[in-house]
């Protein structure tokens, strides 16, 4: 995640996010900026190949330094911002979320590049996911989400790869 | 759990087969996969959903084949799909000239040759439009305008396609060059046409019926006249030497056994003749030109090299 | 035509059925959008004929966009966006003990909201594609111009985050084969950008798989307290007496549905705004007025329709949503645009007929089953989010049968879930990432045609009334967000250290 650390005046997540965004955006303006200033010039019309990146790309930049000055100085006063929802108790929001899509990176990321079939693959994802979101571990919950979780994956597993013939 | 046990031994049955590798005996033993580089409900997977069902219902091969979508990039997505495939004959391709353009203009890293033709299915022919309203009644008079302001006329097309290819050939024939307004398939060129905005077009056999008092043939672009327009004469007679034919053609991965590229294509070209395809000829307008093995490379080669011929042309008229 | 209609009533039946009953089920879980549903079963319609897949879509649009009312009007949540308004009046009449009426109202407004719009999209499409037939590059260049500086307008308040997120859309649906000349650009030499970020990726990963991560933050708060299980009362005193009230609301709604670049939501806070200055008692809105809930649904559907005729007329999506259907016929090889009704009369008739049997049916489904949708309200989301985010995997890989594309998702999901977090709205970022495409294209194309000259811009009419209308709606935007800012200033200035005021969630 992009997300500003902790370094941030507490409870001001809006303005940390925005200012990632605003990064973020910045970048890819200048890469946009970068690469488009190698497309060579058109001559079949006015405009070309490059008008459109090198437009867009100064616009991001214009866009991101506005957006920049209006909210460097708050943060640089420490002013106290918007408040974020009530935290959850065992983790932090961010953290949980955070963790929920490295479990789904690690899943892709192990169909894809290992021989790790899809269907068990997935399965284990499910349940992880489940567990996770659920906090809980108990016979109860397991007794329910792992038929539910493997049942979901084989049965979507065979619906595309026997009828629709995805090469999952 | 039954369902389970069936999963995990159809995985280990398929993970067995991958790593046994190709060379099995009895080629079709699992489906036959045949990407098509287009989206679905274009005329290249009009073709290969037709083929589909014809080996299908018919029974042509003993297991089933299948037809998968990868469009993106001119076909160049999909193409790549089967240029890193298994040389194993499970794996083909179908796609017409769009795959020459690409290699000549080297947008792409690739070539024909690194691929294994199997046959050729079916050839459609296009004509050259102009708006009903015209002053240009022959390609003579349309080629005479062009002569007398070079660069003036406007083609309404797709930059770097396979219909610019043609269209190169054309103004090189007629010694002199026009400019292509990028438009996109032959509906928007249908559009381009009619609301004033370009002077001709390359247009498919179904738009003879469908432009009618909208558009005006000038010539057929293949070697003989439509059959649903007798009178219409083809640019050769027409003392230019163009044709402008979108041939499907099915392609294996370099290295396929020759047996499997055998039992593909012949599944294949006995499909050509079930309904199910010829139902599909008869709504495209397209012709069964079912060409294999030595006459199938000579025409390929034939294709690509007028391609590169024309390359200079093609790129003068992209702004490049 | 009728060949078209008959199909939308006989073939096409149980699509209409399905989408309409998912849209509505859907729309009516908070955090769950139409616009996510819509992209989930993009994928799955790759296997049906492309006048079915429209069918399902469309009443999927439909249903959506009336399902937020339940949540709206018994918890105070409004299950879709659109339905914001339905909240102010529909939870207050709730209230006071007559949710079952409320719920009647606003499933009444939807319906003839949405039939009413109908009727203007049945008679006004077909002419309109007529004229369309005859744009140029230049014209639809100058309408693409008019949706983004709508873009602007609707993000009054929060202009510079509206900007940034078009702006992104825009650089974001750069790459790949450059649509005039083609060539490579922006690729960085890796050739699995050629085909550039690709439309099912995007989507998935910006408008679900980001909920998805958003709704992880807090997944085991717990279900709101069961309400009592309300029934849907219809009475035709609550019609004739607000007859007008319908009326207005419906055509305002349509109106604004049919600008390119707004939808559902704006049309129902604008016919909001215009029956309370219209009303005998205006302080009776926001205290259970049963015209707030009749003006905010009858427009938010009828906006939702009128939706439609710039997608059919000129292939230009109104709203995020019509950016997916767009999207979708784009998939089925159906060339949305002018040529429709002239090429394929076929699909638009059947986006047409799809429209009014999706109100029909979203009549007879909502007050069927209204009284269940209460109790599912309160279905735990957590067993739902890994199922959602395992389909938009799979959605996502069958675009090319290639596992990139779900890497592309992901990094649009971490995006999705930074903007998110950034109070960055999404619905700029897809309109701006559809439509830059389509004006780059035409802007170039055009500059073929008239000899690269800019000029026939202003000297053509159409371009020139329609760059007008554009220039007038970023004056607007940029006039108000001026005086918001001076109005914040303002407050904020006398007691120091207040926190600013601006949005609240």
């Amino acid at each position: 995640m992009t997300d500003a650390p902790d370094t941030a005046p507490p409870a001001a997540p809006g303005r940390a996010a925005k200012l990632g965004f605003t990064a973020l955006f910045a970048v890819l303006g200048l890469a946009a900026l970068v690469a488009g200033s190698e497309i060579p010039p058109a001559v079949y019309e006015p405009v070309g190949s490059r008008a459109f990146p090198l437009a867009l790309g100064a616009l991001a930049l214009g866009l991101a330094a506005a957006q920049a000055a209006l909210l460097l100085p708050g943060l640089l006063r420490g002013r106290p911002a918007e408040r974020d929802e009530p935290a959850a108790e065992l983790w932090p929001a961010e953290a949980r979320a955070a963790a929920a899509f490295a479990l789904t990176v690690l899943w892709i990321g192990l169909v894809a590049l290992t021989p790790l079939p899809f269907a068990p693959g997935t399965a284990l994802y499910m349940l992880a996911m489940l567990a996770f979101l659920l906090r809980r571990c108990d016979a109860r919950f397991l007794a329910l989400a792992v038929p539910v979780s493997a049942g979901f994956a084989w049965g979507l597993t065979l619906l595309f790869t026997r009828v629709f013939y995805l090469s999952l | 759990m039954p369902t389970l046990k069936a999963a995990l031994c159809a995985t280990a049955i398929g993970l067995g087969t991958a790593i046994a590798g190709p060379a099995l005996a009895e080629f079709p033993e699992r489906p036959v996969k045949l990407i098509v580089p287009f989206g679905a409900g274009g005329g290249s997977d009009g073709l290969a959903r037709a083929i589909q069902a014809g080996i299908e219902k018919h029974d042509l091969l003993p297991v089933p084949f299948v037809v998968v979508n990868a469009p993106g990039a001119a076909g160049t997505v999909g193409t790549r799909q089967v240029l890193g495939a298994e040389p194993d004959g499970y794996t083909l391709l179908q796609i017409h000239q769009e795959m020459f353009a690409a290699a000549a203009l080297g947008r792409v890293d690739y070539a024909p040759d690194d691929f294994e033709p199997v046959i050729q299915a079916s050839r459609g022919c296009m004509f050259v439009a102009v708006p009903e309203g015209s002053e240009y009644r022959t390609l003579d008079d349309l080629m005479a305008a062009a002569k007398a302001a070079p660069g003036g006329l406007k083609q309404a097309d797709d930059i770097g396609s396979a219909t610019h290819f043609p269209s190169a050939q054309l103004m090189s024939q007629a010694g002199t060059e026009w400019r292509i307004v990028p438009t996109g398939g032959t509906s928007k060129r249908f559009a381009a046409l009619k609301g004033g905005f370009a002077d001709l077009a390359f247009m498919s056999t179904p738009w003879l019926t469908r432009g009618k008092g909208e558009l005006r043939p000038l010539a057929a672009l293949g070697e003989e006249r439509f059959p649903e327009m007798p009178d219409l004469p083809t640019a050769q007679e027409q003392g230019y030497d163009v044709t402008a034919c979108l041939a499907r053609r099915y392609w294996a991965p370099k290295g396929t056994p020759p047996e499997a590229v055998e039992a593909v294509a012949d599944a294949i070209e006995a499909a050509m003749g079930t309904e199910e395809v010829q139902a599909y000829l008869e709504a495209s307008g397209e012709d069964a030109a079912v060409l294999r093995g030595d006459a199938l490379r000579a025409a390929i080669e034939a294709d690509y090299g007028s391609y590169l011929d024309v390359l200079d042309v093609v790129k003068a008229t992209s702004g490049q | 035509m009728l060949d078209a209609y008959a199909h939308v009533f006989t073939g096409g039946l149980p699509w209409i059925l399905l989408g309409t009953a998912t849209g509505i089920f859907v729309g009516s879980i908070p955090g769950l959008s139409g616009a996510m549903v819509i992209s989930l079963a993009l994928p799955m319609t790759y296997f049906m004929s492309g006048s079915d897949a429209l069918l399902l879509l469309v009443s999927m649009y439909v249903g959506a966009t009336t399902g937020g009312l339940v949540s709206a009007t018994l918890m105070r949540m409004p299950g879709t966006e659109a339905a914001i308004m339905t909240t102010l009046d529909g939870y207050p009449m709730a209230a006071r003990g007559e949710p079952g009426r409320a719920l009647g109202i606003g499933v009444l407004a939807s319906f003839i909201g949405g039939m009413l719009a109908w009727v203007i999209l049945a008679l006004l499409s077909p002419p309109l594609s007529v004229v369309a037939v005859r744009f140029g590059p230049y014209e639809i260049f100058a309408m693409t111009v008019v949706a983004l500086s709508l873009i602007a307008a609707i993000s009054r308040g929060s202009l510079l985050a509206g900007l940034m997120a078009a702006g992104l859309g825009a650089l974001v649906s750069l790459p790949g084969i450059d649509p005039i000349s083609g060539t490579l650009r922006l690729t960085f030499g890796f050739s699995g950008l050629d085909t550039g970020f690709a439309l099912l990726p995007v989507l998935l990963g910006t408008l679900v798989v980001a909920q998805v991560f958003v709704d992880c933050r807090t997944p085991s708060a717990p279900p709101p307290p069961r309400g009592e299980a309300a029934r849907v009362a219809m009475h035709i005193r609550d019609v004739t007496r607000y007859a007008w009230s319908y009326v207005r609301a419906s055509v305002i709604g349509a109106w604004i549905g049919i600008l390119p670049g707004v939808g559902g939501t704006t049309a129902s806070i604008a016919a909001y705004s215009v029956e309370k200055a219209m009303a005998k008692g205006p302080e009776r809105f926001g205290r259970g007025a049963e015209e707030g809930v009749i003006a905010s649904e009858a427009a938010n559907n009828a906006g939702t329709v009128g939706a439609l005729v710039p997608l059919i007329t000129l292939g230009i999506p109104g709203s995020v949503i019509t950016a997916v259907l767009l999207g979708a016929m784009v998939i089925h090889n159906l060339n949305p645009g002018p040529l429709l009704f002239a090429e394929n009369p076929g699909i638009a008739h059947t986006v047409i007929g799809g429209a009014l049997a999706a109100n029909l049916a979203m009549l007879l489904i909502m007050w069927l089953a209204t009284p269940l949708l209460a109790r599912l309200m309160y279905v735990r989301k957590a067993w739902l989010l890994p199922g959602i985010v395992i389909f938009c995997v799979i959605g996502a890989f069958s675009v090319s049968n290639r596992w990139l594309d779900v890497g592309v998702m992901l990094a649009f999901a971490a995006l999705g879930y930074l903007m998110h977090r950034a109070r960055i709205p999404t619905g700029p970022f897809i309109i701006a990432y559809i439509l830059t495409p389509m004006a780059e294209q035409n802007l170039r194309s055009g500059l073929v045609v008239y000899d690269g000259s800019f000029l026939p811009l202003l000297t053509r009419p159409v371009p020139a009334l329609f760059l007008l209308i554009a220039l007038g709606s970023i004056i607007w935007a940029l006039a108000g967000e001026l005086r918001s800012r001076r109005a914040q200033r303002a407050a904020i200035q006398p007691p120091p250290g207040t926190a600013p005021g601006h949005e609240n969630r």
